[in-house]
């Protein structure tokens, strides 16, 4: 059944998006009103109304990136910034509207969760309409749920850690982010809590114009370990909209968390995420990031090395078809002696699309013994293809072992040849090709989602399907 | 900005140059123009036209501080352009390299090997732009930069690709490290104390480009840099 989630989204994505009843729409446009509805309608603590209003007033000041792709298409003004499906979050799939179930049955989600994996949570719009965690995670004290009833049902927790992973001043979509944040996940693991099976939240953006503002904070205590995966799909709609989402992890000494995000969004979204990882003595953080669909990202998932021994990975794959730009990368701030990082990226360019890839390796001065490796490979399938690499290494330390290396080229025609004089088409052989090149950081994926990748690669070459 | 036209082959020796200014430098169709170069200039622009060859040697051991630009414009078919670059930072010293290989017509190649070591507080900066232009199909374009660091030094690395060419081959590589301690305590077993050891491993980090340079210039840099040994 999972090599049909692929087709599913995509037939999903092709048909318009369902009528639905929207219970609250706040108007276009920012303003402090709208910050303050905001608040109001979820009936926040004051402390994080003041919090949205302060990164208003930030957000309000910084400029736009003067660097990377255009954004000079977002219009702030012509943006919805809250949208709430049902009144309230349901309990269990049955008090499910009929019309979101509909979607996600398309979407095979209740297949998936059938199967193994663990608490599914669903974003219609924006907030949580299902969320189911699973009975054994609440006794182990494992804390899953949407943001806002997180703030609601665990306020000192997100009291603590929001925004000090990544603070409203970091950059202009991070502000507006905490300005305007509804739903994503608050995720809390215990101390020595080892959770087994991946977590997995869908995300989906419906109504037209509709900006998505998630906020998802992940808090590892001691010896823990997750595995957070979140996946999303949209139909296809008219006009620009925006996806500035942000994603604080705090790992802490001895624990492992590893978040995975396959993004699809409709060829229109521009998708400008902040990611960022804290990570304790000798812990772990891995990011794998698939970047597919949207009209622009940019996301540069980050770690911050910030005790003695703590490893950071980023693995990172990017597809651009024709009129994408796809702009992704990561970063790894060494501010702990014996500390390493791994960044791996992968990319593929089609048509006119255009991939580009930013890192930032630093190493702090005294940070004796550091090391870190980046390997970034691009494959450009067209001549009206583009990718750029623009790397920076910044090493105040010299006790380390920093290396970069990237390349740029095409599909070797020997191996299409030989692929060819198989009995391959040139398309499946193109396909072939690429699932190979991409293959080091799809098998690091959940296996339904490196099924959706190879089938969207042969989607995406013409290749026929199955 | 001063102009200079190169029609048949030769050696150019650019001294360490008191005055700052720009260099503009012609390398004419199917030539083969060497440069040496010690710093001191604000920027150099190389333009090299059909079936010629542009070879830079940059030399920058002896310098207190310098902000160097070169760009190297492929204009036209089979045209190509290597670039060696020795660093030696000690010190303050505070280099700044930045160099722009473009690719605007097919079939060029280019490459960029620089190799650096970085000493006491001083401070190395590179950034090394290769860029590739539609136009510039089957072009082959390389970017290496090693840099050795000890004691306080800083060393900044920034290669870029930016390719619009889809049939060609680029690759950029860094590696930032510091000498190894097994390199030296193999040489220290042997009898050699610290500060020979080193000289003796920089030495030998140099060498894949000394010995590239012509043999009146790299006996003339042995020479000048007797002191250091390399």
């Amino acid at each position: 059944m999972k090599v049909n989630l692929q087709q599913l989204n995509r037939q999903a994505q092709k048909e318009k998006p369902d009528e639905m009843d929207y219970f609250h729409t706040s108007a276009k446009g920012l303003t402090d009103k709208t910050v303050k509805e905001i608040s109001h309608y979820k009936n926040e603590p004051a402390w994080m109304q003041e919090e949205r209003f302060r990164a208003y007033q930030t957000f309000l000041r910084q400029p736009m990136p003067a660097w990377g792709p255009d954004l000079s298409k977002i219009d702030f003004n012509d943006l919805y910034y809250y949208l709430r499906p049902t009144g309230q979050t349901a309990r269990s799939w049955s008090e499910v509207p009929e019309a979101i179930r509909h979607t996600y049955d398309r979407l095979g989600l209740p297949e998936a969760e059938k199967k193994y994996l663990g608490g599914v949570m669903a974003q219609y719009e924006s907030d949580a309409v299902y969320h189911s965690v699973q009975k054994k995670l609440e006794k182990k004290g494992v804390i899953f749920t949407d943001m806002d009833t997180g703030l609601r049902r665990y306020p000192e927790i997100v009291r603590k850690y929001f925004s000090t992973v990544v603070p409203a001043g970091d950059n202009k979509f991070a502000a507006l982010n905490t300005a305007v944040w509804s739903g994503g996940s608050l995720l809390y693991i215990p101390a020595g809590v080892k959770v087994e099976f991946p977590l997995q939240a869908y995300f989906r953006i419906n109504a037209e114009k509709v900006g998505q503002f998630e906020r998802t904070l992940i808090i590892a205590e001691p010896g823990s370990f997750v595995h957070y995966v979140e996946g999303c799909t949209a139909p296809v709609y008219s006009t620009g909209s925006l996806h500035a989402a942000v994603v604080e992890i705090i790992v802490k000494p001895g624990a492992r968390v590893r978040y995975t995000t396959v993004q699809n969004w409709s060829k229109n979204v521009y998708n400008i995420v902040t990611k960022r990882a804290f990570v304790m003595e000798e812990g772990v953080m891995e990011w794998v990031d698939g970047n597919l669909g949207s009209k622009v990202t940019m996301k540069y998932p980050s770690v911050y090395l910030l005790g003695r021994k703590a490893r950071g990975e980023v693995l990172s794959i990017a597809f651009a078809g024709s009129g994408q730009h796809q702009d992704a990368g990561g970063k790894a701030i060494h501010g702990a002696p014996e500390t390493s990082s791994s960044i791996i990226s992968k990319s593929v360019s089609r048509g006119s699309g255009r991939t580009s890839y930013r890192g930032l390796v630093r190493v702090a001065k005294g940070m004796a013994g550091c090391r870190s490796n980046v390997v970034c490979d691009a494959l450009l399938m067209n001549k009206n293809s583009r990718s750029d690499t623009y790397p920076t290494m910044d090493i105040r330390e010299s006790a380390t072992r920093v290396s970069h290396e990237a390349t740029v080229g095409r599909v070797g025609e020997e191996q299409l040849f030989y692929l060819m004089s198989r009995g391959l088409s040139e398309q499946e052989a193109m396909s072939m090709i690429i699932s190979g090149f991409i293959e080091p950081i799809a098998r690091q994926l959940p296996v339904e989602f490196a099924a959706e990748l190879n089938k969207l690669i042969e989607l995406e070459m013409g290749g026929r399907v199955g | 900005m001063k102009k200079l036209i190169i029609k048949k082959d030769r050696t150019i020796e650019l001294e360490k140059v008191e005055k700052p200014g720009g260099i503009n430098i012609v390398i004419q169709p199917g030539v083969k123009g060497n440069l040496i170069f010690r710093g001191g200039l604000e920027e150099a622009i190389v333009t090299v036209m059909r079936g010629a060859v542009f070879n830079l040697f940059c030399l920058m051991t002896d310098l207190d501080s310098d902000d160097s630009k070169i760009v190297i414009n492929l204009i036209e078919p089979l045209a190509q352009a290597h670039v060696h670059g020795i660093f030696h930072g000690q010190q303050e010293d505070k280099h700044f390299f930045n160099i722009i290989m473009h690719h605007q017509a097919k079939e060029t190649k280019g490459d960029i090997i620089i190799k650096g070591v970085y000493e006491n507080m001083s401070r190395g900066s590179f950034s090394g732009l290769i860029k590739i232009d539609k136009a510039s199909q089957k072009a082959v374009s390389h970017f290496s930069d090693e840099i050795l660091l000890s004691d306080e030094a800083i060393a900044l690395s920034v290669p870029t690709l930016e390719i619009s060419a889809n049939d060609v081959r680029a690759s950029h590589r860094s590696t930032t490290s510091q000498i190894d301690e097994e390199q030296l305590f193999y040489l220290a077993s042997r009898g050699l104390n610290q500060q020979q050891a080193r000289q003796m491993i920089i030495k030998g980090f140099f060498k894949s480009i000394t010995d590239k340079l012509p043999v009146n210039i790299k006996n003339k840099f042995y020479a000048q840099t007797a002191g250091a040994e390399y």
